[in-house]
């Protein structure tokens, strides 16, 4: 080989490496970048809409005024129910997974599988299995059975059925995260002393994986907060003139709200301080959601380590 | 030996971890209120066959036991056996103590309260008197409803003695139980189980060949899931019979 | 004797045991459950489609024309007030008037569900679908995929743990926020980044009709711009930003969770730290960053909000990017809440939900019992 040709295949080589550590550097900090920009995008415009009068206030105006304090109210309320249909559910799942389910046995596996399945259906598919499942079958098996017209309408109750069932893989991993972190010793020692295995989760595992459960429902909170196509059919409504009071009610819904204002709306431009202050809203309180969980985790984490 | 004075009868005792065979044809007696060690190199057996005797092997999805294992002459594998009743007759300390994360009172309580709700005076009373058994009652008397986490390792080891002799077993088993602590914690364990043995039958686990000679009555060594040697402690350790464990002992190899 | 060992456990513990160990077991069965249950139940929804009882119901759809008016696409274009028409192919309206079967109808290639007559033809959907999928994955893709490289393997320590919680803030958008985002800022921004990449987009298409040269025109017409500011590109983006976490979360695992062994050894035989990473780490982790692009691949095809937002929502029978499209999600989600209960209509919505269902579970179970199974193999023992 002559001295040319070598040197010329170092130069080949440096200009490789050049890109080949270049590109995957340059990819992260773009990324980083349009993140940032992003947030930055939407408090830029949004912070100066927020105010006291607008988080409490009720749209006026054809949304071009006022508030969205019903759209906040609907969208608690909503997930409220919904950890409550959810996270008990949930939360016996990854006990069944961490306690009780054999690696090997068939039907851990399929539980397992369905958990990730679940995980995966697109959201739409939820809201179309609320029409079909809540409202077309158990609203309308209920309303046959007590004579009644309401069941089987769109409705708060089972827009968080719905929802309850798109985040329950959020609450189950989370669950089982925390409940594999609870130290095996203890189950043990519990377990000698002659507790059986129900008493030995009922008063060691699970007081001891509470921070867990919550980080669970706080996740599943966070995602349900912001999951607009589920409930689109099954309850969530533009506008109200009041405040959902029973299970049965309609709701006005935040990021609801925020996509019919961005697309339907007959005044657009007009209505653009008050989509951009609402999308604030939406992200403060997912965001703090999931800021939260991520604080109680670390927690978690290190007192185990 | 008078039959009156085995408490553990075990008879070619197998114990599989699916294909394989963990303890091969095991037999040995556990003499009542004595203290039984069981040494050897790790992976040889010794703590499977301790956690045979109060079933904790159970937990172990591809665990299976043949031959017979007998409390009082009755078979702990017999099928219509309470698993549960039988573990709140045997006790168990484990290697890693680990108190449950409340307070040191509770942790003692915990087995008394899992069926029915004893009178407060009664806990109370049991709660002391376990303390003082595992003689730890002098030093946390004043402060019983501080969280156990902050014992020290020794006391959270004789903590989880306390905790096992509140529900008043006959047996105790021991998993290695001073391999955590420094030696004044340990010195201070094997103090207790000369103690203890006056009320139980204690089998103890141990890769400590001294710790095995000092407090022990009787002592096996096992080695790849056989049983090489069993005898009374003096003798095993004075005049083996068999060549692997004078090595074993000598510290030729384990 | 051991009287103990045979002493039994008060009646009510046995049932609590036994009650406690059961509840949680059916709880289990849930997820299991729910998943047929979507199946039955939006399969039963679009029953009549299914077992061709569904009668056109045509008066009452007509009952329901005000509601139609939302339907239409140039409802979801305010500020430009565009109007997209669609344009009937004179090749496939042929104007017979003897019934088609529905399947045929659905085959067809015009989606116009509200009218005198009705036609379902899902093809442009499914072609919209794929287009917004592809554009999606492929801004998406190298982007976290080379981002994931970087941090699991270039980043310092400090770096590494900033960029990953700031692609889970993203992660963390609800789909509308980037519905809205890709509304107010893309679209609008759309003029200028298509005048700024034409000359590329020429390059590309030539470069790829040189290849290919029978779809030449094919290419040149997929990549022209076009003046529509809703578009499957513009969507595209949208959805890429939804799939870019996706994609970088899963494929940085599966980097970080390649042995370190093997960098280790790679090193010593005198690699450098790229070739490492590009010979040795990635082909490694192969598998996990398949299973991030079927999953970003999954999230794409069946996400919601982002395509009825940015796409247009016209069902255009074209290839070009730069085209407005209508997706299948999008298409269930504006028009479900309008649709007449029972009608041949909504049984085909729910149909589309069950392509929908179908993709993902498809998608799921590869990923779960090849990709993952044969990354347990991969590192067993290492």
């Amino acid at each position: 080989m002559n001295p040319e040709s070598v040197a010329h295949k170092k130069n080949n080589k440096r200009f490789i490496e050049y890109f080949a550590k270049g590109v995957p550097a340059f990819s992260a900090y773009a990324l980083i970048i349009l993140i940032i920009l992003m947030l930055a995008h939407f408090i830029w415009h949004g912070l100066p809409g927020l105010s006291w009068a607008f988080l409490t206030e009720a749209p006026r105006n054809n949304n071009t005024e006022g508030g969205i304090f019903p759209a906040i109210y609907g969208t608690v309320i909503l997930v409220f129910i919904m950890s409550l249909l959810g996270v008990p559910i949930g939360t016996a799942t990854a006990v069944y997974l961490s306690e009780y389910a054999k690696q090997s046995s068939i039907f851990a596996r399929s539980v397992r599988f369905g958990v990730n399945t679940l995980a995966g259906v697109p959201s739409i598919v939820f809201g179309l299995f609320g029409v079909g499942f809540f409202m077309q079958f158990i609203g309308k098996g209920i309303d046959t059975t007590l004579g009644s017209d309401i069941w089987s309408k769109p409705s708060l109750l089972w827009s968080a059925a719905t929802l309850s069932v798109l985040t329950l893989p959020v609450v189950i991993v989370s669950v089982e995260e925390a409940l594999r972190t609870v130290p095996h010793e203890l189950r043990a020692a519990s377990l000698a002393l002659g507790a059986t295995k129900w008493q030995t989760i009922w008063k060691v595992v699970l007081p001891n994986s509470l921070t867990g459960i919550l980080t669970g429902s706080i996740l599943a909170i966070g995602r349900g907060a912001g999951e607009v196509a589920p409930v689109i059919f099954v309850g969530a409504v533009y506008s109200l003139p009041e405040l959902p009071s029973s299970l049965t009610d309609q709701f006005m819904h935040m990021g609801y709200h925020i996509y019919v204002l961005a697309t339907q709306s007959p005044n657009a431009a007009e209505a653009l301080p008050l989509q951009y202050s609402s999308t604030l809203v939406l992200l403060l309180l997912a965001f703090s959601l999931n800021i939260t969980a991520g604080l109680i985790r670390m927690r978690i984490r290190k007192n185990n380590s | 030996m008078s039959k009156d004075t085995i408490k553990i009868r075990i008879r070619n005792f197998n114990v599989f971890y699916g294909e394989k065979n963990a303890l091969k044809d095991i037999s040995l007696d556990v003499q009542i209120n004595k203290v039984t060690a069981f040494i050897g190199p790790s992976g040889c057996g010794k703590s499977t066959l301790l956690r045979s005797i109060n079933r904790m092997n159970d937990l172990i999805d591809s665990f299976s036991a043949g031959g017979m294992l007998s409390i009082d002459e009755t078979n702990v594998y017999d099928p219509d056996i309470d698993v549960v009743e039988l573990r709140k007759k045997v006790g168990m300390v484990f290697q890693k103590s680990i108190p449950f994360p409340k307070s040191i009172y509770e942790n003692v309580a915990y087995g008394l309260r899992l069926n029915h709700k004893p009178p407060t005076s009664e806990v109370d009373s049991i709660v002391e008197s376990s303390l003082k058994k595992a003689a730890l009652w002098d030093e946390v008397k004043d402060r019983l409803h501080d969280s156990a986490t902050g014992l020290s390792g020794g006391q959270q080891q004789r903590l989880c003695i306390a905790r096992a002799v509140a529900v008043n077993p006959e047996i105790l088993l021991m998993d290695e139980p001073c391999s955590a602590l420094d030696p004044i914690s340990t010195a201070k364990i094997e103090e207790l189980i000369e103690e203890l043995k006056d009320t139980y039958t204690i089998v103890i686990v141990t890769h400590n060949m001294q710790q095995a000679a000092r407090v022990s009555d009787s002592t096996g060594f096992f080695y790849m899931g056989d049983l090489i040697e069993f005898d009374k402690t003096r003798t095993l350790f004075t005049s083996p019979s068999k060549k692997a464990t004078e090595d074993y002992i000598t510290g030729r190899f384990g | 004797m051991a009287q103990f060992l045979h002493k039994k456990r008060p009646k009510s513990q046995i049932i609590t045991e036994f009650l406690a160990e059961w509840g949680i077991r059916v709880t289990a069965s849930f997820s299991i459950v729910i998943i047929f249950l979507i199946f039955i139940f939006v399969f039963r929804e679009a029953g009549g489609l299914i077992f061709g009882t569904a009668k056109e119901l045509k008066p009452k759809v007509e009952k329901n024309i005000e509601g139609a008016d939302d339907l239409k696409p140039e409802i979801y274009n305010p500020e430009t007030g565009e109007i997209v028409t669609i344009k009937e192919p004179k090749s496939t309206s042929t104007k017979k008037k003897e019934k088609k079967s529905i399947w045929e109808n659905l085959a067809g290639d015009i989606w116009q569900p509200v009218g005198k007559e009705p036609k379902y033809g899902i093809m442009p959907l499914l072609l919209g679908t794929l287009k917004v999928t592809l554009v999606a994955l492929f801004l998406a893709t190298p982007l976290s995929i080379f981002a994931a490289i970087y941090s699991a393997f270039f980043a310092t320590r400090r770096l590494r743990e900033w960029i990953k919680p700031t692609v889970e803030i993203l992660a963390g958008f609800p789909s509308v926020v980037l519905g809205f985002f890709c509304l107010v800022t893309i679209v609008k921004g759309v003029n200028f980044i298509t005048t700024f990449i034409q000359p590329g987009l020429d390059a590309f298409a030539s470069g790829l009709g040189t290849i290919m040269p029978f779809a030449d025109t094919f290419f040149r017409e997929a990549f022209t711009i076009s003046e529509f500011h809703y578009s499957s590109f513009v969507g595209g983006i949208g959805l890429g930003l939804a799939v870019i976490p996706i994609i970088f979360t899963i494929t940085e695992d599966a980097l970080s969770a390649v042995p370190k062994s093997y960098r280790e050894a790679s090193l010593a035989l005198g690699a450098s730290e790229w070739e490492t990473a590009f010979k040795v780490m990635l082909p490694a982790a192969l598998p996990g960053v398949v299973a991030a692009v079927l999953l970003g691949i999954g999230r794409a095809f069946g996400e919601t909000m982002i395509a009825l937002m940015a796409t247009g929502n016209a069902a255009l029978m074209s290839w070009n990017i730069f085209h407005p499209v209508r997706t299948l999600a999008a298409t269930i989600g504006s028009e479900t809440g309008e649709v007449q209960w029972g009608s041949l209509h909504y049984n085909i919505l729910f149909f589309l939900g069950i392509l929908l269902f179908i993709v993902s579970f498809t998608i799921n179970a590869i990923t779960e019992l090849f990709v993952k199974k044969y990354l347990a193999k991969k590192f067993q023992g290492a």
